[in-house]
């Protein structure tokens, strides 16, 4: 199992590094040096205002909410994958209620307009 | 000796935007959406003095190697949108040999505000918020649904925007993705012309090449420009009929209805309504025994001030297709030219 | 299961780097004919084939264009990570009956990790330039990738099923009889939506689209561009070659080479993203979400259903 994830993090990290190190010596090896007006940021011809940084309104912030608990679920569906079969018909009943459960909870997000921001 | 098609940003006029939206039908021209996507500025109309900052400003952010291509100074022989790609081509492929040619920058190489040295850190501001920091102001809070008070994003939407028609100038509020407010900056009391009025039928199909364009569908786009460009020869062309019900055919299978369907909704007429009177009415007059402009039944002309206001509280997704489904015509900008 | 022997890290990386390299290139290529062949245009091969070639050594040339207040480690660090991602969930993907990476036993949990790490990379990517249509895209594409994070999940999950374990080496092997797109037809269609968000096409291509002017890549040229879309194939590849194990069979197959099925395969897969990348036009963030959550999920949850019932 180790060896396997150190190939995994082997080739991880060298796909990595040779983007950055194709990115960064792009920077270095510039000829070409970024003027003040050539770093606008492009709005179509306008400066900003003010730095695009800012405290932005994520309007989805609540299906986040569901959607994390739905992770929660998911960590315990991963196990039960495994054991499914061994352990029978049971297995599918009670995933099935932990599923309707969040279920009703996906609907009662439905209704509270969680997942439309307009 | 193939090459990969040459990537142009066009900084149109309102009077020439739509001429320059065939160019998507040349194979060897691709316009990209951003300046700094592209190797050649192509400016095209008449750009008056108000705008003439913002044109340099566009062409600064192109990266270098670049060239500028103007489409007014192109000698043309039967067809100018041969001749201008072919320059675009030439341009390219000049300044690519040799980059020491690059067109310098127009713009002064100074920083917008001064903010080196300035504040308790250098960093050009008081405070979290005060000042300039870093060259810009922070943007500042304004009160939001759901009794948050977050911050608002005001931006002037340039008059070189790939995806707004061109000489569209529009500050736009944002608090999140979603307009907050916007007003147009050649408004007033008057009213967008849109399609409600007798155009020739190559103009309709340009108006859809940018659509499509703008909609994800670059590739239908090249088709429609192809159309426009074959309805512009005013030969008659019986097969141009049939190749425009082949493509409106095609696009049914793309999910463009379901993409527009109650976007921009107002008065029970939603993008997709609008689109389809436009379609109906390319269709009408390819079907026509000549090419007669023929009118589109249905829809309304709009002011800027009504436009705004259907925008506001849209995603900037759903305001861009709202504003594209109108086919509007921004008025002239002021015809002073600009000099060479 | 693992009567595979586990490459050494150097051989991990030649393998995975092959991979990558000619998957990047094919793909490309695809994505030009693709366009070629739905706009109408002439294929030209000659020139489809040379195509990325062409592209990247302009790209090489081109200045990398910096903004005004970019944040340069994110910067660097955004397309660099969603390269290692793809790297990484191609490890666990078994490429032939005899090599695989790394098989580790929760090869769709890693999976499943690199696509949500990646939401993450796809993020800094449009926060990194500071620059108003890079942010908008940025956050807009988040809401998607959630949504379509929970479809791929599940669907996992559901061909995980049948073979009583994580590893997509067993899963591959569970199909020696039945491909999982007969046993479980709703997976397929489900997993191409994923693939189609995780590498922002078609329909999803919120996050480099043409109505924000490019998107989180309005700011990108030179070697940034070329950065970003060689990671974007690169994801591309890893979900197709997944799409490959986990639905179509791996390299079940009759009379050719198990590796070369699973080339085979995972192509086809590349060509129908490729080619939906081009012909369908793109939903809104919202109603993605909305169709998503609604219609979406309860299909995946039927997919379940219907692997659950049959695997019993």
């Amino acid at each position: 199992m180790m060896s396997a994830l150190a190939a995994v993090l082997a080739v991880t990290a060298v796909a990595l590094t040779v983007q950055v190190a194709a990115l960064v010596r792009s920077e270095w090896a510039d000829p070409f040096v970024s003027t003040a007006p050539q770093r606008v940021p492009v709005l179509g011809g306008h400066e900003p205002a003010t730095h695009a940084w800012s405290r932005f309104h994520v309007r989805y912030y609540p299906m986040t909410l569901v959607f994390v608990a739905f992770e929660m679920e998911m960590m315990f569906m991963y196990p039960w994958a495994v054991v499914f079969i061994e352990e029978g018909a049971t297995a599918l009943v009670e995933m099935g209620m932990f599923l309707t459960i969040l279920g009703v909870g996906i609907v009662y997000a439905y209704k509270e307009r969680v997942f439309s921001w307009q | 000796m193939a090459v990969t098609p040459v990537e142009v940003f066009v900084a149109a006029g309102s009077d020439r935007w739509h001429d320059v939206q065939a160019l998507r039908a040349h194979e060897l021209v691709r316009l990209v959406p951003t300046p700094r996507h592209a190797t050649v500025l192509l400016v095209a109309g008449t750009i008056p003095a108000s705008a003439r900052e913002a044109l340099d400003r566009v062409h600064d952010q192109l990266p270098h190697p670049r060239a500028v291509a103007t489409w007014d100074e192109i000698v043309a022989g039967n067809d100018v949108v041969d001749a201008v790609a072919s320059e675009i081509v030439g341009c390219a492929h000049r300044v690519m040999a040799d980059p020491s040619t690059s067109s310098p920058g127009r713009l002064a190489d100074e920083e917008p505000n001064d903010w080196r040295g300035v504040g308790p850190f250098g960093q050009g501001g008081e405070g979290m918020m005060g000042g300039t920091p870093y060259g810009r102001a922070m943007a500042m809070t304004a009160d939001d649904r759901d009794g948050l008070s977050l911050d608002r994003l005001e931006l002037r939407l340039g008059p070189f925007l790939g995806q707004l028609p061109g000489g569209l100038v529009a500050d736009v509020a944002l608090q999140g993705e979603v307009i907050q407010s916007i007003e147009f900056a050649c408004a007033g009391s008057k009213s967008f012309v849109t399609a409600d009025r007798a155009v020739p039928v190559a103009r309709r199909l340009l108006w859809l090449s940018h659509a499509l364009h703008v909609q994800g569908l670059d590739a239908f786009a090249v088709g429609a420009a192809r159309l426009a460009r074959r309805s512009a020869r005013l030969d008659d062309d019986p097969g141009l009929a049939r190749d425009f019900a082949s493509l409106r055919r095609r696009m049914r299978w793309t999910g463009l209805r379901s993409a527009l369907r109650s976007v921009g909704d107002r008065d029970g007429r939603d993008t997709l309504a609008r689109w389809s009177a436009h379609l109906d009415a390319i269709a009408a007059s390819l079907d026509g025994a000549d090419s007669r402009p023929v009118s589109a039944d249905g829809s309304m002309p709009i002011t800027a001030a009504e436009l705004a206001e259907m925008i506001t509280g849209l995603a900037l997704t759903d305001a861009v297709s709202t504003i594209i489904g109108f086919d509007i015509d921004v008025p002239a900008m002021t015809t002073a030219p600009v000099e060479a | 299961m693992n009567e595979v022997e586990q490459l050494s890290a150097p051989l991990a990386i030649v393998v995975v780097a092959a991979v990558l390299v000619v998957g990047v290139y094919v793909s490309s290529v695809v994505d030009v004919v693709a366009f070629r062949s739905v706009a109408g245009q002439r294929l030209r091969p000659g020139s489809a084939a040379l195509h990325p070639a062409r592209v990247a050594r302009r790209l090489s040339r081109q200045q990398s264009v910096r903004t005004e207040r970019p944040d340069m480690i994110l910067r660097v660090l955004a397309p660099a990570a969603f390269l290692g991602l793809a790297a990484a969930a191609v490890t666990v993907i078994p490429l032939s009956p005899g090599i695989v990476v790394a098989d580790v036993r929760t090869g769709i949990v890693l999976f499943g990790a690199a696509q949500a790490l990646a939401i993450v990379a796809i993020f800094f990517h449009g926060w990194s330039p500071n620059s108003p249509f890079a942010l908008v895209a940025g956050y807009r594409f988040v809401a998607v990738a959630l949504s379509y994070e929970l479809l791929s999940m599940f669907v996992l999950i559901a061909a995980a099923i049948p073979a009583e374990s994580l590893s997509i080496g067993a899963i591959v092997e569970s199909q020696a009889g039945l491909w999982n797109v007969i046993r479980q037809p709703l997976g397929l269609p489900l997993f191409l939506i994923v693939s189609l968000g995780v590498t922002f096409s078609g329909p999803l291509d919120l996050l480099d689209s043409n109505d924000l002017a490019g998107g989180g890549s309005v700011e990108d040229s030179g070697m940034q561009r070329l950065a970003w879309q060689t990671a974007r194939h690169a994801m591309r590849i890893a979900f197709a070659a997944c799409t490959a194990a986990v639905f179509l069979g791996g390299w079940h197959g009759p009379v050719l080479p198990g590796g070369l099925w699973m080339a085979l395969k995972t192509f086809a897969v590349v060509a129908l993203l490729g080619f939906l990348d081009v012909f369908v036009a793109r939903i809104s963030a919202e109603r993605f979400v909305r169709l998503a959550w609604g219609v979406l999920l309860p299909f995946a949850f039927l997919n379940l259903l219907i692997a659950g019932v049959g695997a019993l």
